[in-house]
């Protein structure tokens, strides 16, 4: 179990992250708030890149800074932006990786076997990585962090800049890959997590929200979000949410404390939710 | 009072634990040393590394030769100013690559991060610096007036390369960013360059009266030092200090 108990992170006078705690058992953990609200120091924090200004985080009760290479042992870690070897294949690369990883050459070339057919990369095992698209590095970077199989996988934003095709593909792999472990992966983009994140853990103002399933976070708004036609009236006590196309025509999704005139009630998604926690900063 | 004690099999599993968790064992430090040299062999400590060794190491033997041949009269103070070039080049260009590689973060999370790596490789640019400099005396030794003058001199390059070395490891520990790694050879280079141009001949002088037996203590001891210091760089805990190549 990983536990973050009453972390602040501080840079100078700047508050980046407030008395964080949380605990993290086994399962897909997803980090959603938008940019600059504190999700890649926390990752930092997790993966010992810094360490907080205060508190503490703790693997199975000790002191992950105590634990030193032990907890990095049990780390995967696949940062926001990484280079990459052009002139290398992903095979190479690995055998590197796991060198570094102290794993023996001899397991590490079964396990380079194994993951990149995981990461549907097996036809390019050995071809250099300047040919690779952005999604095939992105996916070299996973293999990486799964060689040592980790109990802790940690993803900053991993489906930053892949498109829709490479996210739907990264979401079933990362379906596979929770099992045992415990899987914490941070983005600002709701669907990548709302179908396999077993948890959602909120930032706001730099303090934790909240860090509830799905289904109990998107029960929060029940009864309160709707869908209007455009061109009906639009009170100043709805919140504009966004507008989508429908057979019917565009409507818009609002939120609304009443029931509006002409609206349609709608079950709240977790599009929702982030558009609603986080209207200040849109505004 | 009734004090209620543990059962005997829950009273040793007890003190097994405190015995394996609790008490360091003396061996662990050392087996964590040959494991890392047996993981980081030089294939991977030097990935993708092999120009940069290569023309550093072209760089300092051309600068060497150079400053060699130039100043003649002045052995001592040339081979002390020189002596740790190939160190100095190697390591600034490794490093310079290692930054525009970014995999900073990558590597920082592994079992062997880039403390352990940088140690390692600080140890094997040393000795190849002692091996290059050693090659150069042996090839020069013709021009020597005697086998005394040879050893002295390669006393004190040695001397030199191993307080260069532990000058780059005091401020990897003490500075941070990019200055700990800049730092280093600007102020040998302005240190040697002062030295030389307003006290050369004293130096040259004090060098050459000294007795081998004091330049090898001193070579022997800033070797201990050396070692001492690029184990507790690879040892110590760094509580989130930035790396030199970290943004």
């Amino acid at each position: 179990m990983l536990s973050v108990n009453n972390v602040t992170k501080k840079y100078g006078n700047f508050m980046a992250l407030k008395n964080i705690n949380i605990e993290f058992d086994h399962g897909v953990y997803g980090l959603l708030a938008p940019n600059g609200a504190g999700k890649t120091t926390l990752m930092k924090m997790l993966a010992t890149l810094s360490f907080p200004t205060k508190g503490e985080i703790l693997w199975d009760g000790t002191d992950i800074r105590q634990l030193d290479e032990g907890y990095r042992n049990i780390l995967g870690f696949l940062p926001q932006q990484f280079g990459y070897y052009k002139n290398y294949s992903p095979r190479q690369f690995l055998r590197y990786m796991a060198a570094l990883k102290g794993i023996s050459k001899r397991t590490a070339d079964k396990k380079i076997d194994m993951l990149l057919e995981k990461v549907y990369l097996k036809d390019s095992a050995d071809k250099k990585m300047k040919q690779f698209s952005g999604g095939m590095i992105q996916r070299v970077g996973i293999a990486q962090a799964l060689l040592n199989d980790p109990k802790l996988l940690i993803l900053d934003e991993p489906t930053a800049g892949l498109d829709p095709k490479e996210r739907v593909r990264f979401r079933s792999m990362l379906h596979s890959l929770a099992g045992d472990r415990i899987v914490i992966l941070s983005t600002h983009i709701v669907s990548d997590i709302e179908t396999i994140a077993d948890k959602i853990i909120l930032l706001k103002n730099h303090k934790l929200l909240c860090c509830e399933a799905p289904t109990k976070i998107c029960s929060s708004l029940s009864g309160n979000v709707f869908e209007i036609p455009v061109g009906s009236q639009v009170q100043s006590s709805y919140e504009i949410l966004y507008e989508r196309q429908t057979d019917m025509g565009t409507v818009l999704r609002v939120y609304s404390e009443t029931y509006p005139e002409g609206a349609v009630k709608v079950s709240p998604n977790l599009e929702d939710v982030f558009l609603i926690v986080y209207r200040d900063e849109r505004k | 009072m009734n004090i209620e004690m543990l059962p005997e099999d829950k009273k040793n599993l007890a003190i097994q634990q405190i015995i394996e968790k609790g008490i360091a064992s003396p061996h662990d430090r050392l087996r964590k040393l040959t494991t890392a040299f047996r993981f980081c062999i030089p294939k991977y400590l030097f990935f993708d590394m092999g120009d940069c060794i290569f023309i550093g190491l072209l760089a300092a033997f051309i600068s060497w030769v150079v400053l060699w041949r130039v100043n003649d009269n002045f052995l001592c103070c040339s081979l002390l100013a020189a002596s740790p070039f190939a160190y100095m080049a190697v390591y600034l260009l490794t490093t310079w690559k290692e930054y525009q590689q970014q995999m900073y973060e990558m590597k920082m999370v592994c079992f062997f991060d880039l403390y352990k790596v940088t140690a390692l490789r600080m140890l094997y640019f040393s000795s190849l610096n002692l091996v290059l400099n050693f090659i150069i005396l042996l090839s020069e030794r013709s021009f020597f007036h005697s086998d005394i003058l040879f050893w002295r001199l390669l006393g004190i390059s040695f001397s030199a390369i191993f307080l260069y070395g532990l000058l780059l490891i005091l401020f990897q520990l003490k500075g941070q960013g990019r200055k700990s790694f800049i730092l280093p050879p600007l102020l040998w280079i302005i240190a040697n360059s002062i030295a030389f141009i307003f006290f050369n001949e004293h130096i040259e002088k004090f060098i050459m009266e000294l007795s081998i037996t004091i330049v090898y203590t001193a070579t022997a001891v800033l070797l201990l030092l050396y070692l001492a210091a690029l184990y507790i760089y690879m040892i110590a805990g760094k509580g989130g200090k930035e790396y030199a190549v970290s943004k």
